[in-house]
């Protein structure tokens, strides 16, 4: 029944795909790059690498430490920009990058310290009219480590294991023309 | 309005069966997984619960537009879809919405938008379902034509072009002349 996707075209020239050149979208993972660091003190702080044209969503951020959910308020985040949403009243967006802390990213008060997973759920847009998913990424912390980035073996933090296994019997799979 | 303009530029429509416009380009082809059987097979929940099969629009110009509460330009497109049901829905297009949300975030919605098509919530599945019909990152909104019978005409990454969406629901649900 789908044959006639084997001759598609497209209109207009702008595509939707994970490359970083001109005129692309990029893939939510690199849109909003995610790392975390530790500093002074010993605390953990969250960071965003925000692309141009990309925005994030501060009350769509979600944080879970060692699989619990680290309340709002608790949750420490520099000014952002506000926005009047029509359906949400004032809502607040990062562009660039953002740093947060977090009550539950201190340094453990016994000096112990112990790998810790941190599961971010972040969510943004682009300019260009187009909304992201909400991303979730793991991250592991060891003891001392100073930068982490994302776990790239965990299947939320690469999209293209997380469609393959979303697959079912009932479907079948066309192939792109060449 | 620059504002707008680059939206409406910036949306990424992939026809299935047809040669680009003049001046338009050829672009990497969405994968579509999902056969007709699967699509019109794909059950989802109303606001009030009621569950249908996307089959029962078998006989339609089915358009089935993915969005979310959380996302602004989804938000943004709506009142166009509701134009072109008001204009084409008695000559047989159907527009429905399925949302990557909750059902009382769509509930809400759906009280105070008072749309002339019906809305659907799929929290979990809505991003998997548009993935499937070739959404490869899950951006919303993501709209996908699908002719009577199963075959889909077109997807649609971004804002929709009133025009174009026009255009395509004259030839399929033309207008009757009186």
């Amino acid at each position: 029944m789908l044959c006639s996707a084997l001759m598609a075209f497209a209109w207009p020239s702008y595509a939707a795909q994970g490359g970083e050149s001109s005129g692309e979208l990029l893939d939510p993972a690199r849109a909003f790059k995610l790392s975390v660091h530790r500093v002074k003190g010993g605390a953990l702080e969250i960071q965003f690498d925000i692309a141009d044209g990309y925005y994030l969503y501060r009350d769509r951020f979600k944080l879970m430490v060692d699989g619990h959910e680290t309340a709002r308020r608790d949750l420490h985040w520099p000014k952002g920009l506000q926005l009047n949403d029509p359906n949400f009243g004032k809502v607040v967006t990062y562009r660039k990058t953002v740093r947060l802390r977090a009550a539950s990213l201190l340094p453990p008060k016994s000096g112990k310290e112990a790998r810790i997973a941190l599961e971010v759920t972040s969510q943004g847009c682009a300019d260009v009219g187009v909304c992201f998913p909400p991303l979730r990424q793991r991250v592991f912390v060891n003891p001392g480590e100073a930068l982490a980035v994302p776990d790239p073996a965990w299947p939320e933090n690469a999209q293209e294991g997380r469609l393959s296994s979303s697959l079912t019997n009932e479907l079948v799979r066309k192939a792109p023309p060449r | 309005m620059a504002v707008l303009a680059l939206a409406a530029l910036a949306g990424i429509a992939v026809w299935l069966d047809k040669p680009p416009t003049e001046g338009g380009s050829q672009l990497p082809v969405p994968e579509i997984t999902a056969s007709a059987g699967a699509i019109y097979a794909t059950k989802v929940v109303d606001a009030a619960g009621s569950e249908q099969m996307l089959g029962r629009w078998s006989g339609k110009l089915l358009v089935v537009n993915f969005w979310a509460t959380w996302c602004a330009p989804c938000r943004e497109e709506m009142p166009m879809l509701d134009r072109l049901q008001k204009t084409y829905g008695p000559n047989g297009l159907q527009i429905i919405g399925i949302a990557a949300d909750s059902r009382s975030n769509v509930d809400n919605f759906a009280k105070e938008a008072k749309l002339n098509y019906p809305l659907f919530a799929d929290e979990n599945g809505a991003i998997a379902l548009s993935k499937r019909l070739g959404n490869r990152f899950g951006f919303l909104p993501f709209t996908v034509v699908i002719q009577p019978g199963g075959e889909v005409l077109m997807t649609q990454t971004g804002l929709i072009n009133e025009a174009q969406m026009s255009a395509i629901a004259s030839k399929y649900a033309p207008k009757e002349s009186k």
